[in-house]
């Protein structure tokens, strides 16, 4: 089985906000709504300085917080280890989205439903690759298989020793290159 | 009795059509229902304001009766990742999915759709055309799916309207702020609100005379609340 | 409503719009029960229905990528980046998915409009509107002559064909680009160095690439990003000088805060490095260049030690880039730049551009492998002379080019026609393509000019405050929607492109603008030189380098027959044919002939701050930011912000999301700072895509503050390109 995961590349990434797009229309999200969030991250001071562009979006956490806390057990993960939501069984109770400590989760209007990245999850399998992937203009994104050696994630975690955001918090499954 | 009924259905279905002819711009030539604004008693200064700024597509005020601006254009949650598209959650777009249902409900009719309203089948002026063929034709169970369906939109279109009513005064662009402009302006905006809220008493009393109808999908709601 | 009123109106008619068949009553009593509800099952069971797919060009810049779009049952269901194309690499950027919206945009204009007496519009006939722009052409022609007519355009693959197509033939030579608020100042400068108006960085191969203030990672076009982050994998070492740390700075090695305006400098300090340490490329200077001596010997002056007093980079650093620079050679560049730094921004903008050029050739970097490349562009061969006859040559030389005798004879600078409007020269003016009004110059001076101007016609997609200043708008349908002549793309290889009618127009009255122009032209007695479709002239050009409509439209883009690039010094365009470090038509001119020092204009005073403006990735000009998904970006993320440095706003007492003042000789208004360590103290930056006024555009409207609402309208000696930073603010804190 293949356990999922994302790379997201800061080092590439110029904020061009294309994913968002990506993904909203993927996800039928209107335009005031959206899955993947954008950080701007300064470091030093001037004119040291640094300054990157973060995506934050569902990290698919081995540990996930916001299933723990649902109580109707609406979020749950894929054996592939997508985290999900159902959302017939969502009661649009917020403790998910307190619980996340990326900031990831996402009411929507008027459903209520607090939904996240799903991977582009449909029909039992995620996206090939998921939208924000296929459209990145520099690919700073790289989207397969943590289990597989061969991969080119695993490739390039191990090539960029790239982290999640959160270090061990989670045991997220996407990894940053800062 | 039931022929009494039939012809009260269709003559309030008859007045739909008849308030419907208000919502577009009618200009000097139309050969359509003018007479009928005419005897509205609205001064001809603010009918023309309303025609040209709010009823004209990329008018100063530009707020059309178009179903497909109140509503997703490219509803995607019965779709599908196949059916996934560009902006489909968006509104403000013309030819949406309602616009694509008239188009083949016209199809089926065989009903051809004027020049001028290519960019809009699904305007409101034509919806209560359409009602009014089901009133007339006395298919009353399609006029009731009909309005539920087609004409759910109406309070959303109102909200716009109220929020316009001063759109221009916080306007940065002078030329178009004569005062005399403004206030023939939001007199057109109130007037149109009134016939609005005429068509919806209209339908309201029409959909008591044929029977609440089951919300088949429950998508009405997500699209109105939205 | 009265009573009376109520029975008056519900008086029954029937008469109506829609137009049934003898069977449409019938059908509506039985089969009339296709509910939306029944269509949406019948939808999700077609399994993505009637799917259709054609090429186009993007137009949410002017680098026209090349975009598959998909439509589904006739309508738009999603774009996707051509493979092939040399600048799309099979992506889009945030504003290529955003525009694609704009078919279906609520706010689009959709009939001609006719300003009125009280500056409202009110809508027309096409018929009506020829008829009355046909008219006043007659009659300025009649009374001041062709002369007095002008066309702007920003270049669109039709467009710049047929609006100066029409312009010349209405006898008039006053044609201009948007340039003069572009690239005009650098295009000039490096058409006067290197005989070409623009060369290439070769990124794959390349060591080290200093950018002067451009930015890929802000003005983006998808292949640039991948060029410049394939070469920070390498290593490359990338030198940014730029007063803000722009969003290019996650691929660079240094950042360069420098003083804005005094790019020059700095380059001359390097100059002078490698002139005076001997680090130069002598084989190339001797056999390749002219004016070298003069050069040399006026670069002596300019010191690392003097360059640091203007442009405040430490003179140490300037000279580490030079030797680092030198090392590389050849496989090294200044970056040639577009608009940012000394496209058009300052009065020593050309000149800037002029030592762009001198480097690279002390680097002896010009067509080698890792350097500066000159490429060549195709174009379509001579089509048939009896089918598209030639339009003769107007009398005269254009308006401006005489007072600005360096402007690039491509672009012309359309600041010249502002300034005919005021001084009567000039008495209608066309736009297609173009919110002048709003971006290329101070806003009040050109609604002062055009009201001065017996005819103003725009041609535009949505009401722009351009639009708003003229006499008749005339909506062009969008650009999906249209059929455009072929792009022709140089480089290394040369290949064709076509937008191809992807959707059928979305309304009714909207046209193409070749229609527009041709039926326009007809209208004002001049349709002899319109006589033949756009399908006609696109399939003649393709033919002319072996290509036609139908592979076109099936492969998106093709590509022609190789233009046998190799490395190696090219031969320079230039009258003398080599590099000119000294040059005849800029001394004839009243300039210095040899490549040295010029000053920018104004200089702050104490309590005032340098202004910079610059793009955002996702809006383009002042066209983009009405787009709901784009416009949801710029307000989620409070991009419309104005750019304070830590220790400036520490001063001012202003905090990160405080509002602020900001004013200029020639206008004050308001916005929210963004306090940031990115900014070198002392300059301001305010992104360049906020302010619009327009009313039409509900969504833009009232968002942020416009760049160029705050400079003066000047020009720049020599080429006549709007100077859009000589300006200084001040700022204070109002909440």
């Amino acid at each position: 089985m293949a356990r999922y995961g994302m790379l997201i590349d800061t080092k590439k990434c110029v904020g061009c906000y294309a994913c968002r797009i990506a993904c909203q229309m993927i996800n039928g999200l209107p335009s005031d709504e959206a899955f993947i969030k954008f950080y701007e991250e300064e470091q030093g001071s001037y004119p040291n300085v640094y300054a990157e562009n973060v995506p934050v979006q569902c990290m698919h956490c081995e540990d996930a917080p916001c299933q723990t806390v649902c109580p109707t057990t609406a979020t749950y993960t894929t054996d592939s280890g997508v985290v999900l939501v159902d959302e017939k069984k969502c009661i649009g109770c917020k403790y998910c989205m307190a619980a996340c400590p990326y900031n990831a989760r996402v009411q929507l209007h008027p459903s209520g439903v607090v939904e996240k990245c799903r991977f582009c999850w449909y029909e039992g399998e995620p996206g090939n690759p998921p939208a924000c992937v296929g459209t990145c203009i520099s690919g700073a994104r790289i989207f397969g298989d943590l289990d597989d050696p061969e991969s080119e994630i695993c490739k390039e975690i191990a090539r960029t020793n790239a982290q999640p955001l959160a270090g061990d918090l989670t045991r997220a499954k996407i990894y940053y290159v800062r | 009795m039931k022929d009494t009924r039939k012809a009260r259905i269709a003559a309030m279905t008859d007045q739909l059509r008849t308030l419907g002819a208000l919502f577009v711009r009618l200009g000097d030539q139309s050969d359509a229902a003018y007479e009928a604004a005419s005897v509205a008693s609205v001064d001809p200064a603010v009918r023309h304001r309303l025609e040209t700024d709010l009823l004209t597509p990329g008018g100063a005020a530009s707020l059309l009766p178009v179903e497909s601006l109140y509503k997703m254009w490219a509803d995607p949650s019965w779709r599908g990742r196949d059916g996934a598209c560009a902006f489909g959650a968006s509104k403000h777009l013309y030819m949406g999915d309602p616009a694509q249902h008239m188009m083949a409900l016209y199809e089926r009719l065989e009903i051809d759709v004027p020049p001028e309203f290519a960019a809009m089948p699904d305007h409101l002026t034509l919806l209560c055309e359409v009602a009014a063929l089901y009133g007339d034709a006395g298919n009353h169970p399609a006029l009731r799916s009909f309005l539920n369906e087609h004409l759910d939109w109406l309070g959303a279109y109102d909200a716009e309207l109220a929020a316009c009513t001063s759109a221009l005064d916080g306007s940065t662009a002078s030329t178009l702020c004569t005062k005399e402009r403004l206030q023939e302006l939001n007199a057109a905006i109130a007037h149109v609100r009134s016939l609005l809220k005429e068509v919806q008493n209209t339908t309201d009393r029409l959909e008591a005379e044929l029977g609440k109808v089951e919300d088949p999908r429950g998508q009405n709601r997500r699209n109105e609340e939205r | 409503m009265t009573q009376e009123e109520k029975r008056a109106l519900f008086a029954p008619t029937r008469r109506g719009f829609l137009k049934g068949s003898a069977a449409t009553l019938a059908l509506a009593a039985t089969a009339g029960a296709y509910s939306f509800g029944t269509w949406q099952v019948e939808q999700a069971a077609a399994a993505g229905g009637n799917l259709a797919k054609g090429p186009s060009l993007c137009n949410g810049c002017s680098s026209k990528c090349g975009l598959f779009a998909t439509t589904m049952d006739g309508r738009l269901w999603i774009v996707n980046g051509m493979e092939d194309h040399p600048y799309a690499k099979g992506t889009l950027c945030g504003r290529g998915q955003g525009t694609a919206q704009w078919a279906y945009d609520d706010e689009r204009v959709t009939q001609p409009m006719k300003r009125m007496e009280d500056g409202s519009f009110e809508p027309i006939s096409w018929d009506q509107a020829y008829k009355e722009i046909a008219e006043k052409v007659k009659g300025i022609i009649e009374t001041a002559g062709p002369e007095a007519l002008a066309m702007i355009q920003d270049p669109r693959p039709s467009g710049k064909y047929y609006t100066k197509r029409f312009i010349n033939a209405l006898g008039s030579n006053n044609f201009y680009t948007h340039g003069a608020a572009c690239n005009l100042s650098k295009e000039s400068g490096i058409e006067q160095a290197i005989g070409a108006s623009n060369y290439s960085v070769d990124w794959p191969n390349t060591k080290m690439v200093v950018f002067i203030g451009r930015s890929y990672g802000d003005g983006i076009r998808p292949s640039s990003v991948q060029s410049i982050a394939a070469a920070a994998e390498r290593d490359t070492r990338i030198v940014i000088v730029d007063p803000r740390l722009n969003n290019t700075g996650i691929f660079a090695s240094d950042w360069i805060p420098i003083k804005p305006g005094n790019d020059i400098a700095f380059l001359l300090g390097i100059a002078n490095v490698l002139v005076t340490k001997d680090l130069y490329d002598h084989a190339f200077v001797e056999q390749h260049s002219v004016g070298f001596p003069e050069f040399a010997a006026q670069v002596a002056e300019y010191t690392p030690e003097w360059a640091e007093g203007i442009c405040d980079v430490p003179a140490e650093k300037i000279v580490e880039i030079a030797e680092a620079l030198a090392k590389a050679a050849p496989a090294c560049a200044i970056e040639p730049s577009w608009r940012a730094a000394f496209g058009c921004a300052h009065q020593n903008s050309f000149e800037t551009a002029r030592c762009v050029c001198a480097v690279n050739a002390l680097l002896g970097c010009w067509g080698q492998k890792g350097g500066a490349l000159i490429t060549s562009s195709p174009k379509a061969g001579e089509v048939d002379p009896i089918k598209f006859p030639s339009v003769p040559k107007p009398a005269g030389t254009r308006l401006g080019d005489t007072e600005f005798p360096l402007v690039s004879s491509s672009m012309g600078t359309n600041l010249a026609v502002l300034d005919g409007c005021l001084n009567g020269k000039i008495e209608g003016v066309f736009f297609y393509n173009s919110n002048a009004v709003q971006g290329y110059s101070q806003p009040a001076k050109w609604r002062e000019a055009l009201d001065k101007a017996k005819l103003v016609v725009s041609v535009d997609i949505q009401m722009s405050e351009t639009c708003m200043q003229s006499d008749y708008v005339l909506p062009e349908c969008t650009v999906l929607e249209r059929m455009e002549l072929p792009e022709f793309i140089g480089g290394k290889k040369h290949y064709v492109a076509m937008r191809t009618k992807v959707l059928e127009p979305v309304h009714p009255e909207p046209k193409p603008c070749d229609q527009i122009f041709s039926e326009l032209a007809r209208a004002c007695g001049v349709g002899q030189y319109f006589d033949f479709t756009v399908e006609e002239l696109a399939a003649a050009q393709l033919a002319t380098v072996g290509a036609s409509i139908e592979e076109v439209t099936e492969k998106g883009i093709v590509e022609l027959s190789n233009p046998g690039f190799s490395y190696g010094v090219p031969k320079f365009k230039t009258p003398t044919e080599k590099f000119q470090f000294i040059s005849e038509k800029v001394g004839a001119a009243g300039f210095n002939p040899v490549i040295g020092y010029a000053p920018r204009l104004v200089e702050p005073a104490a309590d005032e701050f340098y202004f910079v403006g610059g793009k955002q990735g996702i809006q383009s000009h002042t066209m983009t930011l009405n787009l709901e998904s784009l416009n949801a970006i710029s307000r989620e993320y409070d991009l419309e912000r104005v750019w304070l440095s830590t220790a400036d706003a520490q001063k001012l007492g202003i905090a990160d999301g405080d509002t602020v003042e900001l004013s200029s000789s020639e206008f004050t208004g308001r916005t929210r700072a963004k306090v940031t360590e990115r900014l070198k103290p002392g300059v301001v930056f305010l992104p360049t895509h906020y302010g619009n006024t327009s009313p039409y555009l509900t969504r833009a409207r009232d968002l942020g503050l416009n760049f160029m609402d705050f400079v003066p309208f000047h020009m720049e000696p020599g080429v006549g390109a709007a100077m859009t930073q000589e300006v200084a603010v001040k700022v204070r804190k109002v909440g």
